[in-house]
């Protein structure tokens, strides 16, 4: 059965984010969110996956069950990670999680031990900061992270298949990504073909359209192209749809158009969280 | 086995057992499912009912979000030890009663008790089908713990025990795994039975060659054997 390889320090499995960081990533959200960037979103909840990923994988140390590559494409393209990490590619886990750029103090509730909140200031890494700037070099980006991925794929050939999260706001400016991403999608390890996920952010207020089996109601051809770069999603991935709340159709894609802010967290988690660890 | 995170515990004074399974991703996860096991053996009438277990578990869980990690530890392993920790358990307690012995089970999760008898598998508990485990069982937590949340997931059952009877409390995996292949294969558990009566070299052998087979889920492994050599007196032998 596809999708079922368990993850070990043995046979880890990898996560490839793709952020486009052209100039436009810099305007609103356009669904009221007040005054969010969506440079800013992005950086976050990447910061926030990567946190997440990397606490997954913790005990009292950080066991590499996963590896991680963070591109981004807009003046530039390539490893989107900060600091100590600048210009890698595939990361080990515990490499990510040993070496943020910076860590800040950010503010949390945690339980108080006698059934209350208790409001501590915690220590958050850091590896990405928001970037906007230039055009949307978006075949180059694919191109780059199907290379990181032949390379991973040669060394890990029956490892859970990679998992590709790619987010835009807008249209490619190099070229039309459709093959690219499909030469991806249909990259595969013995466990099953690559998953390709894409989520656009918008800055406009239009009809959001989450996670479609078919191409009828998208508006545009640049929504078709990138449904048609997304992959179908394993029974797995919609049971993680179903437990954060919404009901995936059978054929359901790894895309998202116009999604908001809140649509863009989600869709890492989707993306991130069926990776079963052993 | 350093790595394991499932414990036993046994108190054949008070005829007390348990195994508890701590969550793979858990921070701590082996340390509160020893917790766990070493108070349900340790204790007696007060966690005769569920909100008294409970309680005690209050308590317990407290203790253990007391010994956070302190001075300067990475950023990584403070955050995890916020997440808390998790495990299953399965407590398991027998006594006299006016003319036999009887069993009593307690479990929040998915370790199971397997009560054998020589016509076959008396009663599977909690779960008795093979296809019911799943990636996400029921866990007692240390962080925002309540009675509350506690009671719909603690589940009991209660047997009598004959003389020749087997009990076999096992963490998640084996206990799947047994369901699937020993309960309607006599010969595959009287193999089982024997290995765990051979020791640990034998059972290691034999849940890698299932491993390798691919029945056995690649997942840690506990188990403890209670046979009732007679109504009168109860041996044990613990395998890990």
């Amino acid at each position: 059965m596809p999708y079922s390889a368990e993850i070990s320090r043995a046979n880890p499995t990898c996560f490839v984010i793709i952020m486009d960081q052209s100039g436009s990533m810099a305007d609103v959200f356009g669904g009221g969110e007040g005054n969010l960037r969506k440079a800013d979103t992005l950086a976050d909840a990447v910061n926030r996956t990567l946190h997440d990923l990397v606490l997954r994988c913790t005990k009292e140390e950080i066991r590499n069950f996963f590896h991680v590559a963070l591109l981004g494409y807009g003046s530039n393209v390539g490893s989107a990670f900060a600091g100590s990490l600048a210009g890698r590619g595939m990361v080990p886990i515990s490499d990510v999680g040993e070496n943020p750029a910076r860590l800040e103090d950010r503010s949390k509730k945690v339980p108080d031990g006698a059934g209350g909140l208790l409001e501590q200031t915690v220590r958050f890494p850091i590896w990405v900061e928001p970037t906007a700037n230039g055009s949307t070099p978006m075949c180059a980006a694919l191109d780059e992270a199907k290379s990181l991925l032949e390379q991973w794929l040669r060394e890990h050939p029956n490892s859970f298949p990679p998992v590709v999260m790619h987010i835009t706001d807008g249209e490619s400016t190099d070229g039309d990504p459709k093959s690219k991403g499909q030469s991806i999608a249909g990259m595969r390890s013995s466990d099953g073909a690559v998953l390709v996920f894409n989520c656009h952010v918008s800055s406009d207020r239009s009809t959001k359209i989450a996670y479609p089996s078919n191409a009828d109601k998208l508006p545009n051809d640049f929504a078709k192209t990138l449904f048609e770069m997304s992959s179908v999603l394993p029974p797995e991935f919609r049971r993680t749809g179903a437990e954060l709340g919404r009901q995936l159709d059978e054929g359901a894609r790894g895309f998202v158009f116009n999604g908001d802010a809140v649509e863009l967290i989600q869709f890492f988690d989707v993306g991130t969280r069926p990776a079963n660890l052993r | 086995m350093s790595e394991c995170e499932d414990a036993i515990g046994v108190n054949l004074a008070a005829l007390r057992f348990a195994v508890a399974d701590g969550a793979t991703e858990a921070y701590g996860a082996r340390r509160w499912a020893r917790y766990l096991a070493t108070a349900w053996v340790s204790n007696d009438a007060r966690r005769a009912n569920d909100a008294a277990y409970a309680e005690g578990v209050g308590t317990l869980a407290r203790r253990f979000e007391r010994r956070q990690p302190t001075g300067r530890t990475p950023w990584y392993v403070e955050a995890k030890a916020r997440q808390g920790s998790f495990a299953a358990l399965l407590g398991l307690s027998m006594a006299p009663a006016a003319h036999h012995w009887t069993w009593e089970a307690m479990a929040i999760g998915d370790c199971s008790l397997v009560h054998l008898r020589s016509e076959g598998t008396q009663t599977a508990f909690p779960i008795d089908d093979p296809t019911e485990f799943g990636s996400h069982p029921a866990e007692i937590g240390t962080t925002h713990f309540s009675r509350e949340l506690l009671a719909p997931i603690l589940r009991r059952e209660a047997g009598v025990l004959c003389t020749g009877d087997v009990l076999l409390l096992m963490t998640d995996a084996v206990a799947q795994w047994y369901l699937e292949h020993c309960k309607t294969d006599k010969m595959r558990a009287v193999e089982f039975d024997d290995a765990l009566l051979s020791g640990p070299s034998v059972i290691e052998g034999l849940v890698g060659r299932e491993r390798d087979a691919g029945r056995l889920r690649n997942d840690d492994v506990a188990v403890l054997r209670i046979g009732v050599d007679s109504v009168e007196e109860v041996s044990h032998r613990p395998t890990r």
